[in-house]
This record gives structure tokens, C-alpha cells and sequence, in this order.
């Protein structure tokens, strides 16, 4: 029916931006499309009518609808052989009509069996149902996937680099997943030889490639494993097992080349031989796996009968060509890019983190088990080739088990309780029985525990008797990516971000059925798997615990910070005095990065009074606050202060709601310069004013002379009075210039760097000594600032540092935030910065602190050029060295035991433990930045800083190892 | 009305199976259909610019939590929040400009739809942020359209070109209705220097930020802005 005129159409503003729920169905084949309105009624309209989208040509909007269609088959089990009558029907009936029409839907077909792979026995079933209505359109089929793969064998041979976009599945998983098409397509072809031959012939050439090289070939490990993992599916279609024999037979043959061991520990998960799992290489699982699959692949959605059901009598077979391969010289070359396929560069290991040892029995499918492989495979095809949709992502990750066999798990929203009578159930428990002979419970209780068991004893005989979560599986998946060392695929704000929405999603299905039994959210598996993480976390690498901090603030910032803290109390009353420990760091960092996504106010409400301390950011303590404001104001204005402040900052319910952040952090109250207890303060905020009012340098300069007069007659005139002494007036000076411009800048980080640091930047450059910039040349009488000598601006810069961090040291990320810009304007360099991550020997930035790590990161990929980021490595590097020697001399101990020994286990929290934590992070976060820079980092240079550097011969050997070991792979 | 022709941007997408979240939103979209001579090419602009439009942010927000957010999508050039323009408060919106697209498609697609402060964003794709775009074009000077009538036909001509986001384009053309303020143009010469959220960079002449140690203004002398939300029965005797 043809709506009428005045009747707003669906527009594609209602989707949100979202998933186009497309036009209804009813539009589908053999209706006539909707009138164009004429131009003339359109403008007759007032302007205020929303202009529409044009009206699309028949054929658009009819494979428009198709394609809508075609999306769907298969969420509803319970009418999938219907849909996927209708469906054919309509294709059969289409694909002819048009070419448009055609080739827009063989490209959908390809696009859903790439990014949906999850539903190619569907894809397959509906092709096959159109062929038996219409051959041709199987012919179709067949004629277009043979060229879209042979297009991609053609790919293989080119040795261009940027063909691809990152984001876009690699050009290998893409094969994989058209031959699987092809696989489950091949009763329509004449033969299935062209398959099982491309399949052996891709396996000789994965056995070739490795038989050559005595290191480990990464195509050759892509190809072996995308082969085995693809046999099931032509398993499932043509009762063929003399093919799996064949291929099984070539696979054996398969060379599994390891890398070194020291090459291998950096791309484990857990460190450490306490680590809570034998970590196992993906490659290595496969053939087993499939070597002991059920030949019945009960795993599967069994779509035969539907389509036996629907097949004519006589049906019309097609030709298949066979594919023209690419030689082992062509693959030898090709190097792998693109989503999935880069996955493989580096050995890759299975993330677990739902092991049965939290509740004593399996909640997924055991990780050497083919289901477990091809599930990971599937769920990680979709999660990376449709990262342009995170929505649907989310919605078929939650709706998974409908494409697989439902019953092999337990129904969604399954509570862990219910798993374990079902686990109960399974081993001959008769529950019911001895619940109702159980004298010692409360009536009521037993009541309703016997309820909720006759409701699992009914599941449990309807089929559902497995204890496998899907919710685990899935998560477990994007777990493994948001995780893969040395880079995850996407930035793992997406995985974040995924993880968050489905827990969002999931809530919204629990609450919409009210009735249903099953309410364990999505959340709760990620509370999960989140204490899985804390309890494992000091084997953790390095990198991946900075992105758990990450992923975590992320999941709580969506969700209310909501978390119960309380379960951890107990271990941070143990591990008080450590500063290094993992669980510490843990600690700071989430606390730390929440309030940076919030305000202390709403942070410190969800927190228990143990945990309260961390809400203090700050990375100087008391001592070093006094001495510091000691120096300059004397000691006796700055304990007062710091008395003062303390108490105001301690009292953050006080905080206005719309405090901004210098409001917050008590920025105006460390200005001391301006403090009525410091005789010097007039002329202080004479100097500011003319700073914040951009008055002339000459009048800078003259307010600075009268500045020195008055601390040299001052000072005469009260000998021995400490505050009226000034040690170092240049000191004194860069601190006053540098903290003012902060203040004026204090609002937000674009004041600072569009606003207070132009306005000021000819006056920094003066008090640090360094050249006018160009335009800026003022000629000033009496000039007190004469150019200096490198070493002696390097000094001022460091002046210059400290004071940002001083006045800032409330929130000291902001600090460094100020200070990058700072240093982008040219004022400080990058080094400098990277020296100020190490600068406090007992709390090394560096390694404690989440923002460090990453402005490092920022720093060397978005340096000016790539020596300036190789020096800065180098920096690092040296510095790291310079503290591994530190830690091991204030250790007083070189033994091996007490270096490499396992601290992870250390009960005791004294100090010998804490310097070996200290160690313990220099050693990973050196791991952690050489692997991620291994293209920009001199390992000569490196392994002579170490030879040079390293005394203790233990430690030396291990940090060559650790470098070694990423050199080699990194080649 | 004639809409313009967006060519692939109002073509069905085959190539994925599922719509794409690195597009232009239909807010986007359909100002450009109005727009005849501008609107396919400032989409094109939109994918390219590296720019994204944050909306539906609490006042609250500040430049370090969006840079705590986003800085995983990419290397963040600016960000520029936006301000109510009389007052010079944050009114809920920023854009972000990045050193590439891929910044700007990736925050599109990852962080979309997700909370800062308990609060969805909407990030839109933009074509570039030009000067003056900072500030809110709503008559009272903030991003969002005074309680609207929705529903009233008869009142088109007030409701201008913001839509039901109280966004206004990029199109910089629109003039603020002279005359209509004049009430609020005092208070907010009145208010002015003591407000706190005042995002401006310093400017000469005009005290900013760190204030001097005088005497705090007692609440009864501030004048009109004083307890406007404040129930008569809660203030202390002499001040009812």
C-alpha cells in the first residue's frame, strides 16, 4: 500500500545512525514502487518540510529490501526454513531482472560470508534453494566467488604495501572465509574436487614454505591453520571423509617451527612459571583438535534437511574451474597486513581468563577443542571485519549460539548457581530428592531452592545440560584481541567500548523479559573475567596491564564507576608500604584514571575510606613539597602552606559541583609567590600582572630589577631571617615567570597553549635564556637576561619543569599534559621530559604511572623526525639501565634469586620486596617499549649500553636476553 | 524545495552488510540536501577534515576528560570547546580536530553514543570547524534552543535552521536578532568578571582568572544574579 502524501516517510534520520531498519518487508518483489511525488507538490510545501531522501530507482530499492532480508535469516530459528524459502523465492525470481540488482546482490553475499561468518552454512542453504528455482542464479554465485578468490590469489602476487587500509580484513582471512562459502556451496558443483584440491594445495604450500626457511614462516603457519580450521565445513556437507584423511595426512607433514624461548616470552599473556595457565600457541591446537573432532560435528547447525527438503529431482550441477595458485615464491614474499592476518606476524598465543579453577567446572569449551578454535575464529572475524559497526557487532556476538548448535550451551543469562546444579545434574545428582530430604533447612528456603531446581531439572531435560557460557566464549575472544601482544588490531578503545555496549545491550534483552529466569548480565561476566585479571595481574605483561587499567576505567566510566572495591581491602592492607606492587599500581592507576574521566567528588562516593588514599594523585610527597617551596619561600611559609592546603584539599565533598579543574586541584593556593607571607609578594603579582596583561618586555625587565634590589636590601636588612634570603634568584625567577603563566593559563589545557603561553612566550624565552623568536626581537635597556650557554638553559629548563609539576602536582597529569605543550612550542625538549619520569629515585614515574607510559608513546610516534624519536628511545633506555643499576646497588644483593627470583609470590612487604618489584618493572617496561619501537630502536646501541651499564652479571645476561629476543622476531 | 544530489552518500552501501558508523549522520545528510550548492561537497569535507563535533556534553565537561577519552582514537590536534557566547561558558559541545581522518572515523565509530559524566555524546563528523563556530547560536547565547513549542505549526519562523539538538551548521550565516538581549547583555556586563567558567584565553586589559586578594563581594551586594534559584524562605532574615 502506497502511503499516503502527507504521511512522513521513514527517513534514515530514525535509525539514529544507526542500523538502517530498512523499509518494511512489505515492499518486497512484485509490488509497484511508491510514486515519485511531482516537483510541484514538493515545493508548494513549506520550508519547513523536511526534505526527504530521493526516492531510489525500483531495482535499488527491491535489492535494498533483498539484501534487509537476507541480514535477518536466521536470528529467528523457529521460522528459518520459511525465511528461507521466501528469500530464495524472491532472489530466483530477481536475479535476471537486472544487473544492478545482481551484482549488488552477490556483493552483499560476499560481504555477509566476510563479516558474518558465523552464518555461511545459511548463506549457503539460501543459495542453494534459489539454484534449485533457478540454476542460473546458482551459476551466478558460483561464476562471482570464483573470481572474487581468484582475485585474491592474484593479490597474493603483488608486493605492494598499502593496498590495503588496517581496518580492512587481510587479504588471507578473506580467502579463508570465501573458500568456506565455496566449501559448503560444493554440492551445487558438479564435483567438489576443485575444493578438496585447492585445500591440499594450499596445505603443500604451507609445508613447503616452512620446509624452506628454518624459522618460523608466519603465511605458512596463516595458511596451515586457516586450512584445518575450514575442513569441518566441507566435512559438513559432503560426507567425504577420505578428503579430511588427505589433508590431515599433508598437515602432519607441517613443520611447527618455534622461536626462541626468549622470543616467545614476549608474546605471552602471563609471565612468570607461576603463571595461572601453560600458555598454548594457536598454531599448535589446531591439528589436534581436529584429529579428535566428533565426526558427527554436532557443533554445527544442521541446515540439510531443510535443504534436502526443498531439492527437485532433478537438479542442475555446475562446473567449477579450478583456481589458478600463486607459486611458494609469491607466498614466500607476501607479507602479511590487514585485519587478522596481521595477528599472525608473531607467534600467537590463546588468551583464557574463565578457568575452571575459579568454579570447578568448565564454563567454556575446553581451549584445545576445535569448538573452542572455531569459535574464536568466527567471533574475531566478526569483531574485526565489521569494526565499522560496533551495534551490530555487539548484537551478533550476543546472539551467537543461535547459528551454532543452541544446545552444546547453557541458555544466555545463565547464573554461575545454575551451572553448578547443571554440573551436578550431569554427574547423577538427583538435587530435587536431596533437597526435599534435607531436614536441616529453613522451610521457605527450601521451598524455593527445590522451585528453582525443578526449573533447572526441566532445562536440563529439554537438552540444555551443558555448563558452557556463550557470554565467556565471546568475551573471551575480544578478550584475546584487545590483548594480542605486540599491538592489538584496532585501538582497543574499541574493544572497550564493544564489551561496554553489549553489557548495555544484553541489560536492556534482561530487563524486556521480565518473566525469564535468567538474569545474569553480561556485566557480571565481565566482572568475571575483571577479577580473573586482578588476581593474575602481577604476571600480567607490562603493556597489558596499562591496557587493563584502560579497559577498566573505560567499562566503570560507562556504568556508574560502580565496583565492589570492598573484596580487594584486605590485599591493599597487606601490600600498604609497597609502591612497585602490581596490585598497587593497579590500584593507583584505575582510581587515578577515574577521576581523571570524572571529578574526585563522584569517584571518592564510590569508594571505601581504605581505598580513599589513592584519590590523591599527586607524585611529590610532603617532604618534597616543603623542601621544594623551602628553597624559594623558606621553610617556614612552606609548612604552613603545605599544613593549610592539605587540609583544604583533603576536604573534596567541598568541591562545587562545577569547579573546574584548577578550582579542584587547589591550583591558586601553591602559588605562593603571591602568598602575604612572602615579603617579596607585591612585586611578585606586579611582575604576573604585567605578565597577564602582555605589558612591555622593558617594563618585564625593569620590575625583575627592582625584584633583585629588593631581595639584596631585604635580605641585608634582616640577616639570618630565612625568608628574606632567596639561594637561588634565577631559580626564583624562571619558578615565578613559568607558575604564572600556568595560573593565567590554569582554565584548561587550550588557554595554556593558544592563550597564556603566546602571551608569555617571549618572557619564557628570556628567563630560560634561549633567542627571541622571530618578530619578537625587542631591544631591551638594562637587559638582566643575556643569552646563556646550552648546559646552563638546561638547567633553567629543568627549573621550568619542576614548577609546572609543583603547582600541578595535585593532578600531575595535567601537569604533563601542560608541560607537552610546553614543550611542542619549543621551550623544552622531549628528553628533558623523559628525564622528569625518573626523576624521584624512590617513585619512578616511568613505571608507576599510566600517563607516563602513554606520553612516552606519544612523544616518540609523533616526533618531528625519526632520529629525534631513536634519541628519545635511547634516552629511555639509558635511564631504564641507569635504575636497573640503582634498584640491584640499594638491594645490596646480586644473586640470581633475589634479581629473577619469583616476587610474584613474595609474601613479605619490605623493602627487599619492594626494590624487586622496582626491578621487576624496569625489566618489563624495557620489554614493553622495545617491542612496541623494535623498528625505531638501535639494538647495537642498546646492547652496548647494557654490556656498559649492567654490573651484575645475572641481571646483564637477563636484559640482553629480553633485547635479544625481540630483535630476532622483530626481524 | 529542491534537495541537492549526494550521490554515494544517498547510494545503498553493498560492500558491508551492515550500515557503517564512519558516515555522516543523518543530521549531517539531511543539511546537506538543503544545501544546493554546498551540501555533497562539505560531506566529502566531513570525511577528510579530520574534525569531529562532540554534542550533548554536561557543562561540566572539561578539555582533559575529552583528551583522556579520545586521545586513543588518535593524535589530537585541538580541541575547542564550545562556549556560550555571551557569557563564555562551556555550553555542551566541542569539536576535536585530529592529525588524521582515521582519528576522527575512529571516535565516530568507537566512542559514539557512549557516557562521559554519566551523559551520551553525540559525535558527528564535521567539515571543519572555522572561527566563531565555538560559540552557541542559540538566542540566549548557548548551544541549545530555549524550551521549544514543539508541536505549535504556527510558530516556524522562531524556530530557525537549529534542529532538535539546538545544533546550529556550519554555514555561518544566520544573525542574531538584534534588540532581543538587552536584559541579559547587562546582567552579563554585570556578572562578567566574576565568573569563574570563563573559558577565554587571557586577554589584555581585562582581569582573568587568578584573582587579587580582595574582600569577597558579600552575597547580598552581587546584584541580579544573586539567588535567583534560591527560595525566598531559605535566606536569612535581613536578605528576604
Amino acid at each position: 500500500m502506497e502511503d499516503p502524501p502527507h504521511k512522513r516517510k521513514r527517513s534514515v534520520s530514525d535509525d539514529e545512525g544507526y542500523e538502517p531498519s530498512l523499509i518494511g518487508s512489505s515492499d518486497l518483489p512484485g509490488r509497484a514502487p511508491p510514486e515519485v511525488p511531482s516537483e510541484g507538490y514538493q515545493r508548494s510545501e513549506s520550508w519547513a518540510k523536511r526534505p526527504r531522501r530521493a526516492l531510489l530507482p525500483r531495482e535499488v530499492e527491491l535489492a535494498k529490501n533483498i539484501c534487509a532480508e537476507i541480514g535477518k535469516i536466521g536470528e529467528y530459528p523457529q521460522q528459518l526454513s520459511l525465511d528461507l524459502e521466501n528469500v530464495s523465492g524472491s532472489i530466483a525470481q530477481e536475479i535476471d531482472s537486472d544487473d544492478y540488482l545482481r551484482n549488488s546482490l552477490l556483493e552483499f553475499l560476499v560481504a555477509l560470508t566476510v563479516e558474518q561468518p558465523q552464518k555461511v552454512f545459511i548463506v549457503g542453504a539460501l543459495v542453494q534453494l534459489t539454484n534449485f528455482k533457478n540454476p542460473k542464479a546458482g551459476q551466478y554465485v558460483l561464476e562471482y566467488l570464483h573470481s572474487k578468490a581468484q582475485n585474491l590469489f592474484e593479490q597474493i602476487k603483488v608486493a605492494s604495501d598499502d593496498v590495503l587500509e588496517s581496518s580492512e580484513c587481510g587479504v588471507i582471512t578473506r580467502l579463508k572465509l570465501i573458500l568456506r562459502l565455496l566449501a559448503v556451496l560444493s554440492p551445487m558443483m558438479v564435483s567438489g574436487d576443485p575444493i578438496t584440491r585447492t585445500y591440499e594445495h594450499l596445505m603443500e604450500l604451507a609445508v613447503e614454505l616452512q620446509d624452506n626457511s628454518v624459522q618460523r614462516v608466519a603465511v605458512a603457519q596463516l595458511l596451515y591453520f586457516n586450512v584445518l580450521v575450514s575442513v569441518p565445513y566441507y566435512l559438513a556437507v559432503q560426507k567425504d571423509e577420505s578428503f579430511s584423511d588427505r589433508v590431515l595426512a599433508i598437515a602432519r607433514k607441517f613443520k611447527l617451527a618455534d622461536v626462541s624461548e626468549e622470543s616467545r616470552a614476549n608474546y605471552r599473556h602471563f609471565k612468570s612459571p607461576n603463571r595461572p595457565y601453560e600458555a598454548k600457541e594457536l598454531v599448535k591446537l589446531i591439528l589436534p583438535a581436529l584429529e579428535a573432532v566428533d565426526k558427527e560435528l554436532p557443533f554445527f547447525v544442521d541446515l540439510q534437511q531443510i535443504i534436502k527438503s526443498h531439492e527437485p529431482e532433478d537438479v542442475e550441477k555446475h562446473l567449477f574451474q579450478q583456481f589458478n595458485i600463486p607459486s611458494s615464491e609469491h607466498w614466500a614474499s607476501y607479507n602479511l597486513r590487514g585485519n587478522i592476518d596481521s595477528l599472525w606476524k608473531y607467534p600467537r598465543y590463546v588468551l583464557e581468563c574463565f578457568l575452571p579453577s575459579v568454579t570447578g567446572f568448565d564454563t567454556v569449551p575446553p581451549v584445545d577443542s576445535y569448538l573452542s578454535i572455531i569459535l574464536r575464529d568466527v567471533t574475531q572475524d566478526i569483531v574485526q571485519n565489521m569494526e565499522f559497526n560496533r551495534v551490530t557487532v555487539s548484537r551478533q556476538m550476543l546472539s551467537l549460539n543461535v547459528f551454532f548448535n543452541e544446545k552444546l550451551f547453557s541458555k544466555p543469562n545463565s547464573s554461575i548457581d545454575k551451572l553448578t546444579i547443571l554440573n551436578n545434574l550431569n554427574s547423577g545428582v538427583d538435587l530435587i530428592s536431596s533437597l526435599e530430604n534435607n531436614e536441616e533447612l529453613d522451610p521457605q528456603v527450601k521451598e524455593s531452592m527445590i522451585q528453582s531446581a525443578t526449573y533447572v531439572q526441566q532445562e536440563f531435560d529439554q537438552g540444555y545440560t551443558s555448563t558452557w557460557k556463550m557470554e565467556q566464549v565471546v568475551t573471551e575472544a575480544v578478550l584475546d584481541l584487545m590483548f594480542h601482544l605486540p599491538n592489538a588490531p584496532s585501538p582497543s578503545v574499541y574493544y572497550q567500548m564493544l564489551l561496554a555496549d553489549t553489557c548495555g545491550r544484553d541489560w536492556a534483552n534482561v530487563r524486556r523479559a521480565p518473566e525469564s529466569e535468567d538474569k545474569v548480565t553480561f556485566a557480571k561476566v565481565l566482572g568475571t573475567a575483571i577479577r580473573f585479571f586482578y588476581s593474575n595481574f602481577k604476571y600480567l605483561d607490562f603493556e597489558l596491564r596499562e591496557r587493563f587499567v584502560l579497559w577498566m576505567t573505560a567499562q566503570l566510566s560507562n556504568f556508574g564507576f560502580d565496583w565492589q572495591w570492598t573484596e580487594w581491602i584486605d590485599d591493599l592492607n597487606t601490600l600498604d608500604k609497597l609502591f612497585y606492587h602490581p596490585a598497587i599500581y593497579l590500584f593507583r592507576n584505575i582510581i587515578g584514571r577515574e577521576i581523571r574521566l570524572s571529578t574526585p567528588q563522584t569517584i571518592k562516593a564510590t569508594l571505601p575510606p581504605e581505598f580513599h588514599r589513592f584519590l590523591r594523585l599527586s607524585l611529590w610527597d610532603k617532604r618534597q613539597v616543603i623542601n621544594f617551596d623551602s628553597k624559594l619561600f623558606g621553610s617556614k611559609l612552606a609548612e604552613s602552606a603545605y599544613e593549610t592546603n592539605f587540609a583544604a584539599e583533603e576536604n573534596i565533598e567541598a568541591i562545587p559541583e562545577d569547579a573546574g579543574n584548577a578550582e579542584i586541584y587547589h591550583i591558586v593556593d601553591q602559588y605562593l609567590f603571591n602568598s602575604e607571607d612572602h615579603p617579596y609578594h607585591e612585586v611578585c603579582h606586579s611582575i604576573y600582572t604585567n605578565i597577564q596583561e602582555g605589558e612591555s618586555l622593558q617594563q618585564f625587565n625593569d620590575l625583575i630589577v627592582l625584584l633583585k634590589e629588593q631581595i639584596a636590601r631585604e635580605s641585608a636588612e634582616h640577616p639570618g631571617a630565612e625568608e628574606y634570603l632567596i639561594g637561588n634568584i634565577d631559580c626564583y625567577i624562571v619558578t615565578l615567570v613559568i607558575q604564572s603563566t600556568c595560573i593565567i593559563g590554569s582554565r584548561s589545557l587550550s588557554v595554556v597553549e593558544s592563550g597564556a603561553l603566546e602571551l608569555c612566550g617571549a618572557k619564557l624565552r628570556k628567563v630560560l635564556g634561549l633567542p627571541a623568536a622571530e618578530g619578537e626581537h625587542e631591544d631591551v635597556e638594562n637587559d638582566q637576561f643575556p643569552l646563556l650557554k646550552a648546559e646552563e638553559v638546561v638547567e633553567r629548563q629543568k627549573w621550568l619543569i619542576d614548577g609546572v609539576l609543583r603547582l600541578w602536582n595535585n593532578e600531575p597529569r595535567i601537569g604533563y599534559l601542560i608541560l607537552e605543550r610546553i614543550k611542542n612550542k619549543g621551550f623544552i625538549s622531549s628528553t628533558q621530559l623523559v628525564d622528569s619520569f625518573f626523576a624521584n629515585n624512590e617513585s619512578l614515574t616511568m613505571i608507576s604511572q599510566v600517563y607516563a607510559s602513554e606520553l612516552f608513546d606519544r612523544m616518540v610516534t609523533s616526533s618531528g623526525s625519526e632520529a629525534e624519536s631513536k634519541d628519545l628511545l635511547q634516552t629511555f633506555y639509558s635511564k631504564i639501565i641507569e635504575h636497573i643499576e640503582l634498584l640491584i646497588e640499594k638491594l645490596g644483593d646480586d644473586r640470581e634469586e633475589m634479581i629473577l627470583g619469583t616476587v610474584e609470590t613474595e609474601e613479605s612487604a619490605d623493602q627487599d620486596t619492594e626494590l624487586r618489584w622496582g626491578l621487576h618493572g624496569c625489566f618489563e617496561i624495557m620489554r614493553s617499549k622495545a617491542r612496541k619501537f623494535a623498528s625505531l630502536t638501535d639494538f647495537e646501541l642498546l646492547g652496548e649500553r647494557i654490556e656498559g651499564g649492567v654490573r651484575s652479571e645475572v641481571a646483564r645476561k637477563y636484559v640482553a636476553a629480553i633485547v635479544d629476543g625481540i630483535r630476532t622476531s622483530a626481524n | 524545495m529542491m534537495s541537492s544530489d549526494l550521490k554515494e552518500f544517498d547510494a545503498p552501501n553493498f560492500r558491508n552488510s551492515t550500515f557503517r558508523l564512519d558516515r555522516p549522520s543523518s543530521y549531517l545528510l539531511n543539511k546537506a540536501r538543503r544545501d544546493e550548492i554546498n551540501g555533497y561537497s562539505n560531506l566529502k569535507k566531513s570525511m577528510s577534515s579530520s574534525t569531529i563535533y562532540i554534542g550533548k556534553l554536561s557543562f561540566n565537561t572539561t578539555e582533559e576528560q575529552l583528551f583522556e577519552l579520545f586521545s586513543n582514537c588518535g593524535t589530537i590536534v585541538k580541541i575547542i570547546m564550545g562556549l556560550d557566547k555571551h557569557k563564555l561558558t562551556p555550553t555542551g559541545f566541542c569539536f576535536i580536530i585530529f592529525d588524521t581522518p582515521s582519528g576522527a572515523l575512529n571516535s565516530i565509530k568507537y566512542l559514539n553514543k557512549t557516557k562521559v559524566n554519566g551523559r551520551s555524546m553525540e559525535i558527528d563528523l564535521d567539515p571543519g570547524f572555522e572561527e566563531g563556530r565555538q560559540f552557541g547560536r542559540g538566542p540566549d547565547g548557548g548551544q541549545r534552543q530555549p524550551q521549544q513549542q514543539y508541536g505549535n505549526r504556527y510558530d516556524h519562523g522562531r524556530r530557525g535552521e537549529l534542529d532538535k539538538n539546538g545544533r546550529s551548521g556550519y554555514k555561518n550565516t544566520r544573525t542574531r536578532a538584534r534588540g532581543r538581549n538587552t536584559y541579559r547583555d547587562r546582567q552579563r556586563h554585570h556578572t562578567g568578571p566574576q565568573n569563574r567558567e570563563n573559558y577565554l584565553p587571557p586577554q589584555q586589559h581585562e582581569s582573568q582568572g587568578y584573582s587579587e586578594r580582595r574582600p569577597e563581594v558579600p552575597p547580598h551586594l552581587v546584584g541580579q544574579e544573586f539567588a535567583s534559584n534560591v527560595s525566598n524562605q531559605e535566606l536569612p532574615p535581613h536578605l528576604r
